[in-house]
């Protein structure tokens, strides 16, 4: 079924409608809102409430692009839990430890034949730029996320982040620099693949 | 190693600043031009642009994350469809009530037509001549008063005129045209006979039997052929108390006005039973329409509504 009779069966209340939408949305909605949050189950929890959000929420949704609605509210969810991790640092900074009794997610190897050596190295990569995400403004992180990691459009983010296009590139340029910078500052901790070679 | 840090050139900074949009192909042709040509004189923009590329080719190169579990909302136990269902449960309630409703006005309908239609048929003046028959009774009441005040030797004759209303109410409805002829010659052949009845005293009084013959077959071709045979009629009728005293003027009017409406009525009668059988004809039509659409509907909203139950 069309993602278009999906939302209108969705809207009339039809939950089994929804859920259709959700696993074809959840993937996008559970990275952005992990690499936001930088948490696992934060950004679980940050999902489960955008959904649930979104079902109550659909009524009003008067059409346009459906995903840059879905993750306005992604994103807002992920500003609701930033405040509640602000609200209690402590145990925020128990919840970005990572617990070890949990198993790793299962690999998600790419398309084109990719073999776990080269997966391992993506996996080293991606811890780092985690962290250099962290070191972003929340709404710097966002524009980076939604631009460079999810190939959203411009006018997408600004759907999503409800910012003007001129917000939206200025901020994803001063993202852009900001994490340059702190990835050339950390080079040395990026697989040897991925560092930048000197001109 | 920031390079928009270190170099506070204006030019630099503002070319900088396009190289995020100069890398998403966001520039204007213009602006694009402008930063190609600044590129290829300024070492250290084209530094800043490599440095940008490699960054966002790495966060391009980030796996995404498996969910670690379904965020599917969880379905209530068919609340959603719930007031749907309720909704046509009640509606297939209220049209099976109005279906069962029709039908019946209907049976009811078509019973009472049947009804009027049977009893009408063989008879279909009574009804209409139940008004005049009144009449002619308050008339003969008048004949029977007026006589026995001027004579008390009247009585037998006075007798039998109400019996011979009564007679002729009857007769009037049931008699067929056929007989008119009859009455015709009757009525003055007869007449005659009762004329000498009266005057002659209480003796022929104990023999009545031929004298209402005459007057109840006297009124029929009246009714039958209108207000000119009855003058006839009731002028000959009339000379029958006139022979006791003069009373006839009295009687004369009673007797022609019962005659009078009779007329009037015995023609509008064939046109008044069509009219109620059109009009419930009308209806029955209307009520078997709408019993079977409604009946339809019933059928289609109860095939509905388990199919929606069974889902």
């Amino acid at each position: 079924m069309d993602e278009q009779r999906l939302i209108e069966r969705a809207r009339a209340g039809d939950a089994r409608a929804f859920n259709q939408l959700v696993v074809t949305f959840q993937g996008l909605a559970y990275n952005v809102a992990y690499r936001v949050l930088g948490d696992e189950d934060a950004a679980a929890d940050a999902t489960q409430e955008a959904f649930l959000h979104a079902f109550k929420a659909l009524k009003g949704y008067r059409g346009g692009a459906f995903r840059a609605w879905l993750l306005r509210i992604v994103t807002n969810a992920c500003y609701d839990q930033l405040r509640a991790r602000q609200r209690r640092p402590t145990t925020s900074l128990e919840n970005l430890l990572p617990d070890p009794d949990l198993p790793e997610p299962p690999p998600v190897f790419s398309d084109d034949g990719e073999g776990p050596e080269d997966y391992a190295l993506r996996q080293e990569l991606a811890r780092c730029i985690d962290t250099g995400l962290q070191t972003l403004p929340a709404d710097q992180r966002i524009v980076l996320v939604l631009a460079d990691m999810q190939g959203l459009s411009y006018e997408e983010i600004a759907a999503a982040t409800d910012a003007a296009l001129g917000t939206v590139k200025s901020r994803l340029n001063r993202a852009r620099a900001r994490l340059r910078d702190y990835l050339l500052a950390q080079e040395e901790l990026l697989p040897a693949k991925y560092r930048l070679r000197d001109a | 190693m920031s390079i928009s840090g270190r170099d506070g050139d204006s030019k630099h900074n503002q070319i900088i600043d396009l190289l995020s949009a100069y890398i998403d192909n966001q520039l204007s042709s213009a602006e694009r031009a402008e930063v190609d040509s600044h590129l290829e004189g300024c070492a250290v923009c084209r530094r800043e642009l490599e440095t940008l590329h490699w960054t966002v080719s790495l966060l391009r190169a980030v796996p995404q994350r498996r969910v670690p579990r379904s965020f599917t909302i969880p379905v209530p136990a068919r609340a959603p469809e719930r007031p749907h269902l309720l909704s046509l449960r009640w509606s297939y309630g209220f049209l099976r009530a109005a279906t069962a409703f029709a039908a019946l006005l209907l049976v009811l309908v078509v019973a009472s037509d049947l009804v009027i239609r049977t009893s009408t048929f063989p008879a279909p003046a009574p009804a209409a001549l139940l008004a005049p028959g009144a009449e002619k009774e308050r008339a003969v009441e008048r004949v029977f008063e007026a006589p026995r005040a001027p004579a008390a030797a009247a009585p037998p004759l006075a007798t039998t005129t109400p019996t011979d209303a009564k007679r002729l109410q009857g007769q009037a409805a049931a008699s067929p045209p056929a007989t008119q002829a009859a009455a015709l010659a009757a009525a003055p052949a007869a007449q005659p006979t009762a004329r000498p009845a009266a005057p002659e005293a209480p003796v022929r009084g104990a023999a009545p039997p031929p004298e209402p013959a005459a007057p109840t077959r006297a009124p029929e071709p009246t009714t039958a052929e209108g207000p000119k045979l009855t003058a006839e009629g009731d002028s000959a009728a009339q000379p029958a108390p006139p022979g006791s005293t003069l009373t006839p003027p009295l009687p004369a009017t009673p007797v022609s006005e019962p005659t009078l409406p009779a007329a009037p009525t015995s023609q509008p009668s064939p046109r008044q039973p069509s009219s109620p059988p059109d009009a419930a004809r009308l209806a029955e039509t209307f009520l078997f329409a709408l019993t079977v659409i409604l009946g339809l509907t019933t059928l289609t909203v109860r095939q509905r509504l388990r199919r929606e139950q069974h889902d």
